[in-house]
């Protein structure tokens, strides 16, 4: 019987996946703890530790979606080996790739993590910040929800599947254009809901963005990442 | 096993690469596709490997669209490229990395493989020569041991050696149950190993005959100074070429006079054929 989803088979790519790129894993996440403990090392000197924890989590997630987004262009734009006449369907190998992702993600947050509690061990005075912590606004600067970090990345995702040249620059001003679209609606919504064109509207746009188009937004990367899966299927077919 | 029915194929509109193909592949035979460059030989095999579709006509392996990519499809077939682009790990991590998706997989195939080409499992693939990697390349094909094995050049870059031990380890594996078709220009590597000849020329399949029906009208053998034939060139040994069996003795196939005759006297030769 035909199956189009086979955890053995995502259990191979992610072992296939493990075996070709182990070397340069190692390697980045020995770089990244490196320069993780050296910085806690160096500059942690008692001052504002959580906008510093904060800062270095949101830096180390952007390189690491970045490393990722190589990671997927160059398997998907320059493949070795068998990739796309290896016998497993599209679903599984959508779904492996959208995995690693996560696991680059937990790996960049484990080593994070593990960082920090080991630096507490060595300095009583070091408070680490919570997991929710990380994600609240820094001071003075509204928060970003998830939602549009989601749908953001989600765009450059597509791009890094769709195009093997300038897929950041074309993801970016894909971004762009997004933003600009939805400011423009956000705008005209808000306009007509309040007839205010002045100085406030930036922030009740804002406003109105976080309480009614986060879910507009988590539709949007699930179309988006839909797309994505729709993208490489198209790949496979040379 | 595999049909194609009036397939047609054009990575442009305007431009055709390949025209009304109808094929039947069966199993148990060695196929040799041969023609010029640039005749479609591997964009046919794309085709049955479904990594293309067909803009028109119908192509079916095992009973199934190619273009669907089901599972069980890509569990029976195995391509093995003319460029080889392995990934950089060691050659026993390149088996361990594939091996595991095709059920056939046979261990008895690898180790013959790499006891006959020499192999060293140790060894990184990006440290290894082009003849290397294609030895590497071939072991796992072999070994995957499914029914349908397209191969393209698989002779380029190999050794003198190396291309007598792939044709032994082919000979030796054909199943009655399973089809290769191997896709060559350089066809006196594979000249003792070809069972069935399709010869592409034009963008269109315009021969395909097993070696028993060439052999029984053609007859491929040195000639007389002044003796007429389908298509003769000079040799060191004197003036040789293809005649009409007229005699019906068989002769051994020279599959390179063969192609030489067919794209010169095409006409000619199908009229021998169809009589």
């Amino acid at each position: 019987m035909d199956t189009y989803f086979n955890l053995k088979r995502i259990g191979y790519l992610l072992r296939a996946d493990w075996i070709e790129h182990k070397k340069s894993l190692l390697f980045c996440l020995g770089g990244v703890s490196f320069v993780w403990i050296a910085s806690l090392y160096f500059i942690w000197s008692g001052r504002t530790e959580a906008n510093f924890q904060k800062a270095f989590f949101f830096i180390g997630e952007l390189v690491t979606f970045i490393y990722y987004c190589r990671f997927i262009s160059k398997k998907i734009h320059q493949p070795k080996g068998l990739y796309y006449t290896l016998p497993a369907s599209n679903q599984e190998k959508y779904f492996t790739l959208l995995f690693e992702g996560l696991l680059f993600f937990l790996a960049f947050a484990g080593i994070f993590r593990l960082g920090l509690f080991l630096f507490k061990l060595f300095s009583p005075g070091f408070s680490v910040v919570s997991l929710s912590g990380l994600y609240d606004g820094y001071d003075g600067i509204s928060h970003a929800p998830i939602a549009i970090l989601l749908c953001l990345s989600s765009i450059i995702f597509l791009s890094h599947i769709t195009f093997r040249k300038f897929a950041s620059l074309i993801g970016f001003t894909g971004i762009a254009l997004y933003i600009l679209l939805f400011a423009g609606v956000s705008w005209k919504v808000v306009s007509t809901l309040t007839n205010d064109t002045g100085v406030t509207f930036v922030n009740e746009a804002i406003c109105f963005m976080r309480q009614l188009f986060t879910p507009v937004l988590l539709i949007v990367t699930i179309v988006v990442l839909y797309i994505g899966y729709l993208k490489l299927k198209e790949k496979e077919q040379r | 096993m595999i049909q194609l029915t009036d397939v047609s194929f054009g990575y442009r509109k305007q431009k055709q690469a390949l025209h009304s193909i109808s094929l039947d592949i069966k199993p148990g035979i060695i196929y040799g596709l041969l023609g010029k460059n640039g005749e479609g030989k591997t964009t046919l095999l794309n085709i049955m490997c479904g990594l293309l579709f067909p803009d028109s006509g119908t192509c079916r392996v095992f009973d199934e669209a190619p273009e669907k990519r089901k599972v069980v499809f890509l569990q029976k077939i195995f391509i093995l490229p003319e460029e080889i682009n392995l990934p950089d790990v060691t050659v026993s991590d390149y088996i361990k990395m594939y091996a595991p998706f095709y059920p056939s997989f046979s261990n008895e195939r690898l180790q013959a493989c790499i006891e006959l080409f020499g192999l060293d499992m140790g060894d990184v693939t990006s440290r290894l020569s082009l003849g290397q990697k294609k030895k590497v390349a071939i072991t796992l094909a072999l070994a995957a041991n499914t029914p349908v094995l397209f191969m393209d050049e698989p002779t380029n870059g190999l050794d003198i050696p190396s291309k007598s031990i792939f044709r032994k380890l082919l000979g030796s594996f054909v199943r009655e149950d399973q089809s290769i078709i191997i896709s060559t220009h350089q066809v006196r590597d594979l000249e003792s190993l070809i069972d069935s000849v399709v010869i592409l020329d034009n963008k269109e399949i315009v021969f395909n005959k097993s070696l028993d029906e060439i052999s029984g009208k053609l007859n491929f053998r040195t000639l007389e100074a002044d003796e007429e034939a389908l298509y003769s060139e000079l040799s060191p040994l004197g003036k040789t070429g293809v005649v009409r069996n007229d005699s019906g003795e068989k002769s051994h196939v020279s599959l390179e006079l063969l192609f030489n005759a067919m794209i010169s006297s095409k006409k000619t030769i199908k009229q021998i054929f169809n009589a």
